[in-house]
C-alpha cells in the first residue's frame, strides 16, 4: 500500500498558499492576512511555517516569484501560481477530502463506540 | 518616532541573532521576513517591540517554526556540515596535541643532549719547582 502523506501538516499550508494564489498573485505578508482574513481569524499562518511552504512550492515549478519596486524603498516578492500548481492544488484537495472524510468516519465509529459503552 | 522606528530594528536584531545557523537559505527568510515586518512598520509606525511579538511571535518561535517546516533535504545538509565541522575540530585538536607532545620530547632529547655532551671544566695546577 502506498504511504500517504495527507497527514503531512505541509501540505495542508502548501493547499491553502495555492488556493489563495489561483484567485490572485500574492506577496508573502499579504498571503498571511488573506489567509487569517479568509478563515474569519482562525487560522494563522506564521511567517515560519508560510516562506518555507513557499519555497517548496517556487522550487519545485509550482508556482514562480517576482520582484517588485513598491514605492521607494520596498520591494515586494509576489508569487504567481503555475499551471502546474493548478494541477498539483488540485490533488491536495481531493487527498484533503480523502483525508477528512476518513478522520469523520473515525469520529463517528468511535463516538458509536462510546455510545455502546454507556448503554 | 525615533523610539518606534528603533523596536523596528531590535525586533529584527532579535530574529537575526536567534538563528543558529545563518546560511543562504536562512539570508533569504530573513530578508522576506524583515520585508514583512517593514510591510507591517508602514501600516502600523506606532507598534512597540511587544506590538511585533503579538503579530509575527517571538523570535525564538520563529525560527523553531522555520526549522521545523524547512525542506528536510536541507536540514540534512546542515546535520552532515555539523557532523564534517566536528570530525575537523577533533582532528585540528588532536593535531596540536600531538604536534606539541613531538615538540616537547624534541626539545626534551635536545636538552638530555646537552646535559650529557656538557663541557666539564678541569682546572690544572702547575707547580713549577725551584731549581
Amino acid at each position: 500500500m502506498a504511504r500517504n502523506d495527507s497527514l503531512r501538516r505541509g501540505n495542508n499550508i502548501e493547499m491553502l498558499i495555492l488556493s489563495i494564489l489561483s484567485t490572485e498573485d500574492c506577496y508573502g505578508y499579504q498571503l498571511s492576512l488573506l489567509i487569517k482574513d479568509y478563515s474569519q481569524g482562525k487560522i494563522s499562518l506564521p511567517e515560519g511555517s508560510l516562506y518555507p511552504a513557499l519555497y517548496k512550492l517556487v522550487d519545485n515549478g509550482l508556482i514562480s516569484d517576482e520582484k517588485r519596486q513598491v514605492g521607494k524603498r520596498l520591494t515586494r516578492v509576489y508569487y504567481h501560481m503555475e499551471p502546474e500548481g493548478k494541477d498539483y492544488l488540485n490533488q491536495l484537495i481531493e487527498e484533503y477530502n480523502s483525508l477528512h472524510s476518513g478522520i469523520q468516519s473515525i469520529l463517528n465509529k468511535t463516538k458509536e463506540g462510546d455510545e455502546l459503552t454507556h448503554v | 518616532m525615533f523610539k518606534k522606528r528603533n523596536d523596528f530594528d531590535q525586533y529584527l536584531k532579535n530574529v537575526r541573532i536567534s538563528f543558529p545557523v545563518f546560511h543562504k537559505a536562512e539570508r533569504r527568510f530573513f530578508q522576506d521576513f524583515s520585508a514583512n515586518v517593514r510591510e507591517y512598520q508602514a501600516i502600523h509606525p506606532m507598534s512597540t517591540l511587544s506590538d511585533l511579538e503579538e503579530e509575527f511571535g517571538r523570535p525564538k518561535d520563529i525560527i523553531m517554526d522555520y526549522f521545523y517546516n524547512m525542506n528536510s533535504s536541507s536540514y540534512l545538509l546542515y546535520m552532515k556540515r555539523a557532523r564534517y565541522l566536528r570530525i575537523i575540530t577533533a582532528s585540528v585538536i588532536i593535531f596540536l596535541i600531538a604536534g606539541t607532545i613531538i615538540e616537547s620530547y624534541f626539545y626534551y632529547t635536545l636538552y638530555k643532549e646537552w646535559a650529557t655532551n656538557e663541557i666539564k671544566s678541569e682546572q690544572t695546577v702547575i707547580y713549577y719547582l725551584d731549581e
